[in-house]
């Protein structure tokens, strides 16, 4: 495999995690957002789930972008390890607003408008990156 | 050479050249899978729009909508969203508006908005207290999924309401029991939950003990008249009529919703449309730059290929086969893309414009996929029909010489 074949994957992947990290921080929404709070008891208030789950994201998010630069660094053998751990990732993202930290049960909440679509479109293409690396991987090692 | 096989070489042909090169292939695939992907999901809006206004206006039950004067925007928004609003008007009104002619029935509702999160993450709702003695809009399915009305504690809720009978639902400290879920309309119902209006008076009060924040309703008003007539086709005289009657009250007709969900449709196409169009106009443009240069790289190609028997119409099939295939693929994978892309922020999108939205039925869906995808094809064939005709009449020898005889 050439090496600017190894740079492009490694590049696309960390592009994909900081990408994940920016719109998490900026762009898209949670609940706590927009002013609503939960109330406890005692009447503090507190951030909804959707913001811990947006947390989540963004330090899968990081994940994803540390995948990235290893695969820049990486010898060519462990680049479809690599991409494999990236898809997974993409998928832990897909999963996190769905069903580890799911997002606020109304569909018209802030979460479910913004961060929950964007973070499983994320995923989704972390996932494409992550497969696409694996089956290009496959191809060059069949070639060899 | 029979034309089934004749066909199938052809078609083999085409799958080579796409295959050939792949980093064109690649590149024409994408500007089709972006073009169809916006047509469709562009498609999915309208259609999902006016579904929704057809069953919703349906469930609704009513011709009019008689509210205090300054509150049609909010009302408007509340049907189509079901955003909550809160206004307030002198509930004798209700009789008024049965003694104007034309009116066959009236229907009292007061809504009450919710402080923020009722409980953890459910949001604001919108609360409307119905009259279960002369309601049209939700006795009938009560009687029709629950048999019996509602007791004082009890509620029904829209469909995207997801409380549940084990999770009661609590207003103003009072608790309530959602004992069932109406089908969806695709427009505000679905966002609302109704309670009877002795239980609103009854929030009232408790609400002054119990609630952080008292509800604040005065007493006998109503939000909003509900209306049947007598002949549906005079909605709009009999809106003036009440309007005339009535000081301080507007009448919304089913009409005038209606047309407002066309204007926020128009809205959204107004962006939509002429960023597809343009993707489209691209996409056209491309498939033909690319398909003249493919078709004079490959002058030898097809003078060989007229040379060995082929007529020039099946040397024009054979490259536009080409060109359909790479719109086919591009535009099955825009339609499900678009789906995809659109079905994730298919709530930021309806709530950025007010947009009512039921999906379509599956036939009707693949039906619009169809169109696009044969739309797509038949782009392809017009981008390399012609460079591949002109190329075609020439003369075998002069083709494979590339001029040079």
């Amino acid at each position: 495999m050439s090496l600017p074949a190894r740079k492009w994957r490694g590049l696309l992947v960390l592009l994909l995690g900081l990408v994940t990290v920016i719109a998490a921080q900026f762009f898209l929404e949670v609940c706590g957002d927009a002013g609503h709070m939960l109330e406890t008891a005692k009447g503090t208030l507190v951030p909804m789930r959707c913001h811990w789950s947006e947390q989540g994201l963004k330090g899968i998010g990081g994940l994803v972008a540390g995948i990235g630069v290893v695969m820049l660094l990486a010898r060519d053998e462990a680049q479809r390890a690599l991409s494999a751990v990236a898809a997974l990732a993409g998928l832990l993202m897909i999963l996190l607003p769905l069903w580890i930290l799911p997002t606020c049960t109304m569909p018209s909440m802030v979460c479910n408008l913004s961060y929950k679509p964007g973070a499983i479109l994320l995923g989704a293409l972390v996932v494409l990156a992550g497969l696409l690396g694996m089956v290009r991987w496959k191809r060059v090692s069949q070639a060899a | 050479m029979n034309t089934g096989r004749a066909a199938g070489a052809l078609l083999r042909l085409s799958i080579f050249n796409l295959m050939r090169n792949p980093g064109r292939s690649a590149v024409a695939i994408l500007s089709v899978l972006l073009a169809a992907g916006m047509t469709f999901a562009g498609g999915l809006i309208t259609m999902g729009a006016d579904h929704a206004m057809d069953v919703g206006m349906a469930r609704l039950g009513a011709d009019l909508m008689v509210v205090p004067r300054g509150a049609v925007e909010g009302t408007h928004t509340a049907l189509v969203m079901g955003e909550p609003v809160a206004f307030y008007m002198d509930g004798g009104v209700v009789d008024q508006v049965r003694a104007v002619p034309g009116v066959r029935e009236a229907s009292p509702q007061v809504f009450v908005e919710t402080l923020a999160s009722a409980a953890c993450c459910t949001g604001r709702l919108l609360v409307v207290g119905f009259d279960p003695e002369t309601d049209f809009t939700v006795r009938p399915w009560l009687y029709e999924a629950l048999h019996r009305d509602l007791r004082p504690d009890e509620a029904v809720a829209g469909n995207h309401v997801t409380m549940t009978a084990s999770e009661p639902l609590r207003l103003y400290g009072s608790e309530y029991t959602v004992v069932g879920r109406l089908d969806p309309t695709g427009m505000g119902m679905d966002e609302t939950v109704f309670i009877p209006m002795a239980s609103v008076a009854e929030m009232v009060e408790r609400s002054r003990t119990l609630a952080d924040r008292p509800l604040e309703i005065p007493p006998g008003s109503v939000s909003a008249v509900m209306v049947r007539l007598a002949d549906p086709d005079r909605a709009a005289e009999v809106a003036r009529a009440i309007e005339e009657a009535i000081p301080g009250v507007s009448a919304i007709t089913a009409g005038q919703v209606t047309q407002g969900v066309t204007r926020s449709v128009s809205s959204l196409m107004s962006a939509l449309v002429p960023i597809s169009a343009g993707v489209f106009l691209v996409s056209l443009l491309l498939l033909l730059v690319l398909f003249s240069a493919a078709t004079m790289e490959r002058a030898r190609e097809i003078g060989i290929l007229r040379a060995m028997g082929a007529t020039a119409r099946q040397t024009v099939f054979a490259f536009a086969g080409e060109a359909v295939l790479m719109c086919l693929i591009g535009a099955l994978l825009g339609v499900a893309v678009g789906a995809g892309v659109y079905g994730l922020f298919q709530d930021l999108i309806l709530y950025s414009f007010t947009l009512p939205f039921l999906w379509p039925s599956l036939a009707q869906q693949v039906l619009f996929a169809v169109l696009v995808v044969l739309g797509a094809g038949a782009l392809g064939a017009l981008a390399a029909a012609w460079p591949a005709w002109r190329l075609a009449r020439l003369e075998p020898h002069y083709s494979i010489h590339g001029g040079n005889t």
